[in-house]
């Protein structure tokens, strides 16, 4: 088959300007300046720069500097390696983090560009993709007020990149840092299952699941469990029950009824509040049905949709097609249907973008569908901001049907977007599984 | 025996003379133009009380009730500079505090503006803390009935027989007892009106003094003082002079309290003209103290730590909880306001965050909520400014004891600014129960259709594809 029109156009000899040396040196820079931008926006402005986390990444870092649980710190909910790392924050110099966070960040863009390359993708195109990750201004603000996401995103490109080496217990172990880090990572244990595995359909594996077991899945997972029992028992034995709480329990039944990006958010309001106050004869309907789905917690039943299409039938169906894809597409599908959804949570799927663009035709034959995915995307998520500046700086009541409507929409964009990458996918056209 | 003690605060001394204070065999009558302010303080031992009042006390360490209406003015002889609202600190001499608390509240509450169970008290270094700013003032009738039944075992019934009738509007009260005391003592003020002081089952002092200062430090009471012991016993009025040592005092005025527009979700309170007073003296410090109400977060880990320092903030700190799933009150918050660089900070910010409020049952759109402001104080050492700095204890209007004081040492002197102290409005934005039907159906159809739609896409596409390119080979 033809490779996309982008890449045949390319120059095998792309100018000094376009090489990743001077993109990296480039991308170090800029985070350099928001750096410089940080302290001065920190120390001068009534609205602070450094996010909230940061801060407390670094109390928790105190505690532990001081021999105490990173977890006396309240809302600290990372695993203490992370405290353990930002350290220096207390002994030495408090925007250390962010340092190693704009690190990090910059390992992962350099981790893409071998992804990119391995994908045979010319080198002044790897530049172009790869610079969206390396110069979104997303991500550099994410990294450099402090949030710690770029840690979780080196272990995840990581991991992908061994796997796609070959390299199936580095891949293993990798993942299961990945998973130590932060649960979501998880969902990408069975692509990576399919994908050293041999099948022609995915019926294949449904009626015969053993054919999941062969040396390079042993490898791949008995290297994930190596690495995340080590740390995880490390750190049940150092902290106890309080780390399992915090850093994973937690995440598991956690019902955030402030609003955020998440669909289900003024459900879970609606409905925390009125079960607390036994009010539910207050919101009764004349309609039974509707009484019945009043009553219903849709919070208690969002897994289902999310890890029945994130882990299960998207890897099954799209992974032998293009792994990069897959990720991409269970990344954002897990983040649309999850309970609680922040600006962060787009890093997740953002790394990913740079692999499906290298290949997608919604960049050449199916520009304008890419360029509307992207518009929807963009105005979907500034409708709910609009509603969400109204709530939380003007202290408008906009919940219904403002905010519920702006959710609906962004959840709508999201639905509009996995759908196009679908597309995007059957419109591939090499099948080297990357 | 229980005592009353009445003190006037004369406008002048020239007031007093056979017109307007007459003075009989059985009372003694005085017309309201002859006093600026009126305090009472009733002191009634413990065997006096009714059963079911000591066997409270019994379990009881200390308590203190006190209450400022939003008007009463801080006066340095009577020493009123509590913080404003309702306030009661508890310290149970048992274990089983709860159920303590919960009798104290089902005895007081009869007759004192409040209701709480024991989860809506909150901790401190001292004490178990209630705070409320009540909707409706403590009235004089309230307080009579209060006295009337705490006298009941002591004497009949008939209000005449115990203290003059309270008929008027108080503007503050203080009722406070301690296992060390053994008696319970009310103290209220009460504005002018016309007063007859008639022999009763209780000894009566009345005290009528005109208030200036010596001094700095020293307040001079000159006027008469007269007892009326009971019906027999009528002691005739005498000069007095005192000089008296406060360890609270009013240093000055100029402090300015808003919150910062938009006020959105998190009101931003912002205090200026710290700087207009000066120190009263070298070692002197400046204090905030604040009673938050669970409406609003204090967020102890983001707060203008350049201006200033956090001794404490006891209660509900919880940084995410929506106020329906908290059962205390608020909470407390000490600060010291720091100096840069040998200069005191003109202004200070304290940003909260709202909690989340229950959807409302009816139509309202937003709660909306009272923010008292901090109290702001210069705390001294005494025993290094005054000369005989013992002598405040010995103040008779002095009540060191719970509350905020109790966080200093006892040798400490309190200078507070004149306007301290008064609330600020606002609101948080809530849900409507009647929006709940629409939110599940909304939610539920966009999760079911997204989710169909995503299907469909997959099935096409599995149908467009149904056989898998085969697997790359490994490197």
């Amino acid at each position: 088959m033809s490779e996309p029109q982008t890449e045949t156009k390319q120059s095998p000899n792309p100018p000094a300007y376009l090489s990743t040396s001077t993109l990296l040196w480039f991308s170090l820079l800029v985070r350099f300046l928001f750096l410089l931008y940080s302290f001065y926006q920190d120390t001068y402005l009534p609205v602070k720069y450094t996010d909230i986390d940061y801060l407390v990444f670094t109390d928790a870092s105190r505690y532990v500097s001081q021999s105490f649980t990173p977890y006396l710190r309240e809302t600290y909910r990372y695993t203490p390696l992370l405290s353990w790392l930002l350290l220096p924050n207390v002994t030495w110099f408090e925007s250390w983090g962010k340092i190693l966070f704009v690190i990090f960040d910059l390992i992962t863009g350099w981790v893409i560009i071998k992804i990119l390359r391995l994908m045979k993708v010319k080198e002044a195109q790897a530049v172009r993709l790869s610079s969206i990750w390396l110069l979104n201004p997303m991500v550099i603000t994410i990294s450099t007020r402090g949030s710690s996401e770029s840690v979780l995103t080196v272990f995840v490109i990581s991991f992908i990149f061994h796997l796609i080496q070959g390299d199936h217990i580095g891949a293993g172990v990798l993942a299961g840092v990945a998973v130590h880090l932060k649960i979501y990572p998880v969902i990408y244990i069975p692509t990576c299952l399919l994908f050293l595995v041999d099948y022609t359909k995915p019926c294949e594996l449904v009626c015969n699941p053993l054919k999941l077991i062969n040396s390079k899945t042993l490898k791949f997972g008995l290297g994930a469990a190596a690495s995340f029992l080590t740390l995880s028992s490390a750190m049940y034995y150092i902290y106890g029950w309080e780390f399992v709480e915090h850093t994973y329990l937690y995440h598991l039944t956690r019902t955030d009824h402030r609003h955020n990006f998440s669909i289900y958010n003024m459900s879970l309001y609606f409905t925390s509040s009125l079960s607390s106050t036994n009010s539910f004869e207050a919101a009764q309907s004349s309609y039974p049905i509707v009484n019945h789905l009043l009553s219903t917690d849709l919070s208690k039943l969002a897994f289902v949709p999310q890890l029945a299409l994130s882990s299960v039938v998207i890897p099954l169906v799209y992974t032998k097609r293009s792994l990069s894809h897959t990720l991409f597409l269970q990344t954002l599908i897990f983040v649309s249907y999850n309970k609680v959804m922040t600006s962060q949570y787009f890093i997740w799927f953002l790394i990913f973008l740079p692999m499906i663009l290298s290949r997608s035709s919604l960049i050449t034959t199916m520009r304008a569908k890419g360029i509307a995915m992207l518009l929807f995307w963009i105005l979907g998520q500034a409708a709910w901001l609009s509603q969400g500046y109204n709530l939380e700086f003007l202290g408008q009541a906009c919940y219904y049907p403002g905010l519920i409507s702006a959710s609906v929409a962004f959840f709508a964009s999201n639905i509009y977007v996995a759908m196009g990458i679908i597309d995007s996918v059957d419109g591939l056209s090499s099948n080297d599984g990357l | 025996m229980a005592k009353q003690r009445t003190t006037l605060k004369l406008a002048s001394l020239n007031a007093i003379d056979t017109d307007n204070l007459i003075l009989q065999k059985d009372q003694v009558q005085i017309p309201a133009s002859v006093y600026l302010k009126r305090q009472d303080r009733l002191t009634i031992e413990k065997d006096e009380l009714p059963q079911p009042l000591q066997q409270l006390l019994e379990n009881m360490y200390q308590f203190r009730i006190q209450w400022r209406s939003n008007s009463d003015e801080s006066d340095e002889l009577f020493q009123n500079f509590a913080t404003k609202g309702l306030e009661i600190d508890l310290v149970p001499s048992i274990l089983e505090y709860e159920q303590v608390f919960n009798q104290f509240e089902a005895y007081f509450s009869r007759y004192l503006p409040f209701h709480f169970k024991a989860e809506n008290l909150i901790s401190t270094a001292t004490s178990a803390t209630y705070h409320v700013i009540p909707d409706r003032e403590i009235t004089g009738a309230q307080l009579q009935k209060l006295i009337t039944d705490s006298l009941s075992t002591f004497s009949s019934n008939n209000t005449a027989d115990q203290i003059d009738s309270i008929t008027h509007q108080l503007s503050n009260l203080d009722i406070a007892w301690s296992t060390e005391s053994n008696q319970l003592s009310i103290k209220w003020m009460t504005p002018p009106h016309d007063i007859i002081v008639a022999p009763s089952q209780i000894k009566k002092e009345l005290g009528l003094f005109q208030a200036r200062k010596f001094d700095e430090e020293d307040l001079e009471l000159t006027g008469l003082t007269l007892t009326i012991q009971d019906q027999d016993r009528f002691v005739e009025p005498s000069n007095t002079l005192l000089i008296l040592k406060s360890r609270h005092q009013t240093i000055g005025n100029g402090l300015h309290f808003q919150f910062k527009e938009p006020v959105g979700l998190h009101p931003t309170l912002q205090i200026s003209g710290l700087s207009a007073t000066s120190k009263p003296y070298a070692n002197c410090e400046l204090f905030m103290f604040s009673h938050l109400q669970n409406s609003l977060i204090f967020d102890r880990y983001q707060y203008d730590e350049k201006s200033l320092s956090l001794i404490n903030s006891w209660g509900e700190n919880d940084l995410e909880l929506p106020q329906y799933k908290v059962d205390r009150y608020g909470s407390i918050q000490l600060f010291q306001v720091l100096d840069k660089g040998g200069d005191l900070v003109d202004s200070v910010e304290i940003k909260y965050h709202s909690r989340y409020l229950a959807v409302d049952e009816g139509n309202s759109t937003s709660g909306s909520f009272e923010l008292l402001t901090p109290s702001l104080f210069y705390a001294c050492d005494s025993s290094e400014n005054l000369k005989d700095a013992e002598l405040v204890s010995t103040n008779t209007f002095d009540s060191y004891y719970l509350g905020y004081e109790s966080f200093f040492e006892p040798s400490t002197n309190f200078y507070h600014f004149s306007n301290n102290q008064s609330t600020l409005s606002y609101d948080i934005p809530r849900g409507k129960a009647g929006d709940f039907a629409g939110v599940q159906l909304i939610t539920f159809a966009s999760v079911v259709l997204g989710t169909l739609a995503l299907l469909c896409k997959v099935y096409g596409s599995l149908i467009a594809n149904p056989k898998l390119p085969e697997s790359k080979k490994d490197k």
